[in-house]
């Protein structure tokens, strides 16, 4: 946990809780991008916030994190020193932003489920228990495997995995392969890796979602049909459909009109689009459609500096709406 | 009455490849086979499931089962699905709308449907299932219809006016535990009658092979004493039940640490992938040791268990007699053990407690369900099943209090058998009204200060194990698929 900290910029522990267990606000999407964190967003579904409290006591307690204002937390010198010496063994995740444009969770799901069953295949076995996954996503694997069993399926996904697993380190290699469950392999759970590999489970969890985002690039890199059927439906937009929808008709129409026509408040309106804003890359959204030269030279003149420190009470008397602060924000963020 | 012992031989053997019947399964089979209903009591490891998957294949007729646990539900359908037989599906909270839908809408294409029974209440699903013709409607944990049984629930209690609305399919009540005076509350709450007749077919629960043991501790330092020494000495596999999932992960680390047996815990609080994991290894005889809350079990078939130990007190004799009837279903020596220390009733007598609402809430939500919406679940759906059916405040306080005293009877019972200086057999079949076989020295630890392990053939067989990882990523790569 304490790798998420950092010497300058306070920090709060729920933004990072958010970020990791998928819960999307306007504000954590904001503050996850503002803490560099946005691409391990929704990785554990199931983080028990109790023991983070307790663990955060003890950070406290060892003087590695020091309260500033608000439930935020900044990394103490010590704290430094702690995280540089935990970082040297810390695994480093290298393909998470994979996780920006494919559900990697699903992905997983369904690969798992692929192994497995090209195992059993490979072994002329039709007895065995199928791991249990979505019902699509099971019956998107059922027809691929129907339709590709008999094109060399099994030198093909074998090499895919030993492609990967050949860039990596032994020991980050087994923690993958551990994972698999297929013919007389129940596969390791991640406490069981955690214990081999002598690392923290959460670090584990890390790692192996990290190496299922490798995955996809590589299907992508190598661009075979048979391999990209897999990611088939997985493509996704971090932001919701939702925000999308209110973001795809205000580049058409007035915020009034989109509120009107949305049939939602205007605040909505606003949040779907900063959410939108936040989730795609700079170059992809028209910031200038919503932010007039005017404005943007107002704003340009009176913030510089830390963007987190930035206060909005500092635009008093030019009556530009809390929205578009923010929107600058984001703007500036991805500069 | 026909008799179809050819038939059903010949079936088993194809099907199934087994010579021969368990106790009980070929005779419920005939009375099903001559259209009469039955309420069938068979022990833990009997064969239960095989009895309504072979009626289903010889009569070539849909087979409905009412569930009560959803997990098992699903577990029994890969099991199924695992024996070859693929047009099986349950339908529960637990599987997605999408699925869910399909399978409504392909009713007639399985052969075995498993529901739960808040789902078959549902006036939606109701409506598919009277529109299909079954061969058999199967109500497992048949106790459940009971509010003297062990787990009580109350979406049982419309099964018996669902089963009048269906006109009286052919029915098999199914349960590995049920006292007389349960027995007679199940037939009486389904609504079998002269009319309607149903028969009762009990089995003894009597199992010689499981050795049984209680060991008192002083404390809880001491009874994880006394813990690691029966894993270290004891043959393996074994499970041993918690009642709480922080418990189970904490034992399963320190067995794995301080015993140099393979262990690890087991419960609802893990996700499916590491559950089908821990299972499988298991199954696999990778791991030694399961440290389990009570949803372990049911369902897994695995016959060489050698010892059930429990942690925590059971809350009553049923379910700690379905419970060790996990161990030794290969006949074999097997051993049961509670281990307890002054104060451990707390926990069950709690959940207990827990378990019904207090009248602080019952009369909060009789005034306005809404006031209370959320803070517990459980309660809430009791009570909308009691207010649906026009109890008033009175009656369930009554009701209420009549089935806390009756879990602290059982809980008494429990204790009188975990600190006895009798033979706890005896006690065991007592409280089934089962005839009690002679006392030797297979049958319980009764003036034994010590567990003779070596005599009864349970003493460690395994050597230590210690996590040895070479980290070869590509034998387990080789492993996983075979390229001639």
């Amino acid at each position: 946990m304490l790798l998420f900290f950092n010497q300058k910029q306070p920090r709060r522990i729920r933004v990072i809780e958010n970020i990791l267990t998928g819960r999307k606000t306007v504000s954590t999407l904001f503050w996850g991008m503002r803490y560099g964190i946005l691409d391990q967003l929704g990785m554990f579904k199931s983080l028990d916030l109790n023991e983070d409290h307790d663990s955060l006591k003890q950070l406290l307690g060892l003087n590695l994190l020091k309260p500033t204002f608000k439930n935020q937390y900044l990394l103490t010198q010590t704290g430094l020193l702690e995280q540089n010496k935990i970082r040297a063994n810390y695994y480093a995740p290298k393909s998470l932003n994979a996780n920006f444009q494919y559900n990697v969770k699903r992905f997983r799901a369904r690969f798992l489920l692929i192994v497995q069953i090209i195992s059993e295949f490979s072994f002329h076995n039709v007895k065995y228990y199928p791991l249990q996954i979505d019902f699509k996503d099971a019956m998107m694997v059922k027809r691929w495997f129907h339709t590709y069993k008999h094109h060399q399926l099994i030198p093909k996904i074998k090499h895919l995995i030993e492609s990967l697993l050949n860039q990596l380190p032994t020991q980050v290699a087994w923690q993958m392969a551990s994972t698999f469950v297929g013919h007389d392999e129940a596969g390791q759970t991640y406490l069981q890796q955690s214990l081999a590999l002598k690392k923290s489970v959460f670090e584990i969890k890390m790692m192996n979602f990290d190496l299922f985002c490798a995955m996809i690039h590589l299907i992508i890199k190598d661009n075979d049909p048979m391999m990209m059927g897999i990611l088939n439906g997985l493509k996704r937009n971090l932001a919701s459909d939702s925000a999308i929808k209110t973001f795809q008709l205000s580049e058409q129409e007035s915020l009034d009109m989109v509120e009107k026509k949305r049939h939602i408040k205007m605040s909505t309106v606003q949040e779907h689009i900063l959410e939108v804003a936040i989730c795609t890359p700079k170059h992809k959204f028209p910031f200038h459609h919503f932010l007039n030269h005017q404005m943007m030279n107002r704003l340009a003149s009176t913030y510089s500096g830390a963007i987190d420190d930035w206060d909005y009470r500092s635009l008093n008397g030019h009556s530009i709406d809390f929205f578009y602060f923010r929107l600058y924000q984001i703007f500036r963020s991805k500069l | 009455m026909n008799n179809y012992h050819v038939m059903l031989n010949h079936a088993l053997k194809i099907h199934f490849h087994f010579d021969h019947f368990k106790l009980g399964q070929e005779s419920v089979l005939n009375q099903l086979l001559n259209h009469r209903n039955v309420l069938a009591v068979l022990p833990t490891g009997a064969g239960k499931t095989l009895i309504y998957q072979l009626y289903g294949l010889v009569s070539h007729r849909p087979v409905l089962i009412v569930s009560p646990l959803l997990s098992l539900m699903q577990d029994q359908v890969q099991r199924l699905k695992y024996l070859g037989e693929k047009k099986v599906a349950a339908i529960s909270s637990l599987i997605g709308f999408q699925e869910k839908e399909y399978d409504l809408n392909h009713l007639n294409q399985f052969n075995y449907i498993y529901i739960s029974p808040e789902m078959f209440s549902k006036p939606k699903v109701m409506q598919k299932i009277m529109q299909i013709n079954w061969g058999l409607v199967v109500i497992d944990e048949a106790h459940c219809i009971s509010q003297w049984g062990p787990d009580f629930r109350p979406s049982y209690l419309n099964l018996g006016s669902i089963l009048k609305k269906m006109n009286y399919p052919l029915t098999l009540l199914l349960t590995a535990t049920a006292s007389e005076r349960l027995r007679k509350d199940i037939i009486n709450k389904m609504n079998f009658d002269n009319f309607h007749p149903i028969k009762s077919m009990v089995y003894p629960i009597n199992r010689p092979n499981i050795y049984l043991s209680a060991k008192l501790a002083n404390d809880i330092q001491d009874k994880n004493r006394i813990l690691k020494k029966l894993v270290t000495e004891l043959k393996t596999p074994g499970i041993i039940y918690f009642s709480s999932r922080k418990k189970a992960d904490q034992i399963a680390m320190m067995i794995q640490n301080d015993c140099h047996v393979k262990s690890a815990a087991y419960h609802s609080g893990l996700n499916d992938e590491t559950r089908y994991k821990i299972q499988h290894q298991f199954m696999n005889n990778q791991i030694d040791v399961i440290c389990a809350t009570s949803a372990f079990g049911m369902g897994v078939d695995k016959n060489n268990i050698r010892y059930v130990i429990h942690y925590h007190l059971p809350g009553d004799l049923e379910s700690y007699s379905q419970e060790i009837g996990r161990a030794g279903r290969d006949g074999k020596q097997s051993i049961a053990i509670i281990l307890y220390c002054d104060g451990d009733e707390q926990i069950p007598y709690d959940l207990t407690i827990n378990s019904l609402p207090n009248s602080d809430f019952i009369h909060a939500y009789y005034l306005n369900p809404k006031s209370v919406a959320g803070s517990n679940e459980n309660w809430e759906r009791l009570l909308k099943y009691y207010t649906k059916h026009r109890f008033s405040i009175q009656q369930l306080l009554n009701l209420f209090k009549c089935r806390k005293i009756e879990r602290q009877k059982n809980l008494r019972l429990v204790l009188h058998y975990a600190s006895t200086n009798g033979c706890r057999r005896r006690i065991l079949l007592r409280y089934f009204n089962e005839q009690v076989p002679s006392h030797d020295y297979k049958c319980c630890d009764w003036n034994c200060n010590h567990i003779d392990l070596k005599r009864l053939g349970l003493f460690k067989n395994h050597k230590d194990r210690k996590s040895i990882y070479d980290f070869n990523w590509h034998q387990i790569i080789n492993r996983l698929f075979y390229i001639k």
